[in-house]
């Protein structure tokens, strides 16, 4: 029998039709049957190696507690929306990953879980860093988990090639950045809608004495001679040691600019060092770490302070903190640490001297950047007004105005402007 | 009709090619330089000195097999099909009986109806994604492919309803009309007389049907969280960006691979796709 196109069609529409109500049909077993599951939901960690650790570490606990569980990643930048959707729905993952002021926006689908904590900040001691993001209107409301160390990277070939020494303040940098440009290594920080934006130009704001709000957290302080003085040295940075790609960079900018032999010097956590290792790529002994800059008013280091919280309306709250128990116990958070390559960082001072960050000489001093580190909103908490804010890049966006030509005066009456809308209305 | 001479036939031919080339160029090279970074290694990825148009250092399949045997990749592929294949059937025989209705029929609010069709795709996911959430949720979907094959005819239908309609009002109405006196009815006009002439509609309304699912990504991203039940384009992302570090190698070989599908259905359907609507439906 000739085959021609229409039966082709119509036998292969008819046979894919059925295996795919089949497939669908096929769906999981009425609630009653099942076993409880532990689910948890994080960003997908630059290591792989630390998340397969974590789901080893869940199936561990499974087995103790007689249930089943998942470990669900997804993109960085994807997680937020996860987070509006299943504390819309009321329904998701028992543990969800947090960061900063995500803590504050879901504070109320949050369930407080100082049962846990308290006993592990005794045993381990927290750091303040993390006390000042989770612990929210006197509860601990997110489990501290990991921070990231922002800190200098920068290419040894274009240093010594101009004989440069390493800045110890972000106007060394700028000196040192200006010289690197006219050798065509240029610095970057990016100046766009990403979230590493933020964090590097807020780290600078603080070390200039600037800060966006009161420590209350409500009073907006953006509009002042110190923020002046910032934006005044961003724009001299920007001119005299950077080009103009910052201004369209994502995330992964400063990575691609220091990867490419390119770059001269960028503000970020490790993953770049980590990521040319694992690739063996040949830029790899090039890439030197130095510590975080100081300015007028002193050294701070912005970074991402993440945790697991538990959602409120999850049906399995009590089974996640036993989950978190489990988690924080010594052997287990040690190996877990030391699965994610010296990347993550230890919330718990117990955990600064891990060998992780012994061995390897371009990794031993990221613990040493946890004092200087604060929260974002700092002097304030991270709160949803700092979410609110961040959401629509405002800082990046101040600057950028003042690099594209707008008068400093201006630029911080717009962002002045735009926060005081944003406390009206944000809840 | 004046004779062409042969050297003015070969000029005319090689005029009009040599006037594609610019926009063969632009719109293949997205494809080309996404093969080619499939299929280099993460060295000559980030060697500056790398010619970035071409493989310096060897085909590398290190990315594929990356993709294919550590990660769930042909599982997200056969998601991404059922749920492309099952909405796109569904949506297209809906929206084949919304949209000629909305042709032919005459109905108090037909008009408004159609408009109201066209308003509703026009509502971003963005917009819709939460409220859906919660019908999701509530209807116990959360998390399985049902979820997509429920809400993806929510932007399928009126876009299909859309296309379809722009077809069903050129079909000539005098060729229903005839079939009416002779005694067929409604339906029988519509799948009698109309939808073999509509073949090229259809087939078009499908392949962009099975495109826009194929594509989809904000939805399966909120109502599919275990890998078992990702789709490509999330399954991808959520692999291959990792923190701020983006394996390129390893997203294009899953784009390359994630393309074939469609590339095979556009070409099986290729002559359906182009071919007149009307063609050889009246004739003298």
């Amino acid at each position: 029998m000739a085959i021609t196109r229409r039966r082709f069609l119509s036998t292969t529409g008819a046979a894919a039709g059925a295996a795919s109500m089949g497939w669908l049909a096929g769906g999981v077993a009425p609630a009653f049957a099942q076993r409880r599951t532990l689910t948890a939901l994080a960003l997908s960690l630059f290591v792989p190696s630390g998340d397969e650790r974590l789901t080893q570490i869940m199936q561990e606990f499974g087995k103790q507690a007689n249930c089943d569980v998942r470990f669900d990643t997804v993109k960085v930048t994807d997680v937020p929306i996860k987070l509006a959707a299943e504390a819309t729905a009321q329904a998701g993952h028992d543990l969800v990953n947090v960061w900063e002021a995500f803590g504050y926006l879901h504070r109320n689908n949050l369930a407080n879980i100082e049962d846990v904590i308290d006993d592990v900040g005794r045993r381990y001691e927290v750091y303040p860093g993390h006390k000042a993001t989770f612990h929210i209107d006197g509860h601990w409301k997110v489990a501290p988990w990991y921070w990231l160390s922002f800190v200098g990277t920068y290419n040894t070939k274009h240093f010594k090639a101009a004989n440069l020494q390493t800045p110890k303040t972000w106007d060394d940098l700028r000196k040192v950045g200006a010289e690197l440009k006219k050798r065509g290594a240029p610095v970057g920080i990016a100046i766009s809608n990403c979230t590493d934006s933020i964090l590097s130009w807020r780290t600078v704001m603080w070390c200039y004495g600037a800060k966006e709000v009161e420590a209350d957290g409500k009073t907006i302080a953006i509009n002042s001679p110190k923020t002046a003085e910032f934006l005044d040295y961003a724009k001299r940075l920007y001119s005299d040691a950077m080009t103009s790609e910052v201004l369209s960079w994502d995330d992964a900018g400063n990575n691609r600019l220091i990867l490419s032999g390119k770059g001269g010097w960028v503000h970020n956590p490790v993953s770049i060092y980590l990521a040319a290792k694992d690739k063996d790529m040949p830029i790899t002994g090039e890439l030197g770490h130095h510590e975080g800059l100081a300015g007028p008013a002193g050294r701070f280091a912005g970074t991402f302070h993440h945790g697991l919280g538990i959602w409120k309306f999850s049906k399995n709250v009590d089974l996640a903190k036993d989950f978190l128990r489990f988690l924080y116990q010594e052997d287990k958070f040690n190996s877990w640490i030391a699965a994610a390559k010296g990347f993550c960082m230890s919330p718990f001072k117990k955990f600064e001297g891990h060998e992780v960050w012994r061995k390897d000489p371009n990794l031993t001093l990221l613990p040493k950047e946890g004092p200087f580190t604060r929260p974002q909103g700092w002097p304030g908490p991270p709160t949803q007004y700092i979410a609110a804010m961040d959401s629509k890049y405002l800082l990046p966006n101040m600057i950028a105005k003042v690099v594209g030509g707008t008068p400093i005066k201006d630029a911080m009456t717009w962002m002045e402007g735009e926060m005081q809308k944003i406390f009206k209305e944000t809840l | 009709m004046p004779r062409v001479r042969r050297g003015g036939a070969f000029r005319l031919f090689v005029v009009d090619h040599v006037g594609l080339v610019p926009f063969l160029l632009f719109i293949l090279f997205p494809i080309y330089f996404m093969v080619v970074t499939a299929f280099k290694t993460d060295r000559e990825l980030y060697d500056l000195q790398a010619i970035p148009f071409w493989i310096r250092d060897g085909v590398s399949l290190g990315h594929f097999h990356h993709l294919f045997f550590k990660t769930n990749f042909w599982r997200w592929l056969f998601n991404s099909l059922v749920v492309s294949f099952v909405t796109m059937t569904v949506s297209v025989a809906i929206s084949i009986f919304a949209a000629y209705s909305l042709a032919r029929l005459r109905f108090p609010g037909a008009r408004s109806f159609g408009i109201g069709v066209f308003i509703t795709y026009l509502v971003p996911p963005t917009l819709l994604f939460l409220p859906l959430t919660q019908i999701v949720n509530w209807l116990g979907l959360i998390d399985s492919l049902w979820a997509l094959v429920l809400t993806y005819p929510t932007f399928l239908i009126p876009f299909c309803t859309w296309l379809l309609l722009g077809y069903f009002k050129v079909v000539p109405r005098e060729i229903e009309e005839c079939a009416l006196v002779d005694g067929c009815g409604r339906l029988g006009v519509l799948f009698r007389i109309v939808l073999p002439i509509a073949v090229p509609g259809i087939v078009c309304a499908m392949l962009f049907a099975f495109t826009l699912a194929w594509n989809e990504f904000l939805y399966a991203l909120t109502f599919t969280s275990a890998s078992v039940t990702k789709t490509v384009t999330v399954g991808v992302a959520a692999e291959m960006i990792r923190g701020d570090v983006f394996h390129w190698g390893g997203i294009m070989a899953g784009a390359v691979t994630g393309a074939l599908p469609v590339v095979v259905m556009y070409v099986f359907f290729l002559d359906y796709y182009v071919v007149g609507l009307t063609a050889g439906s009246v004739k003298g």
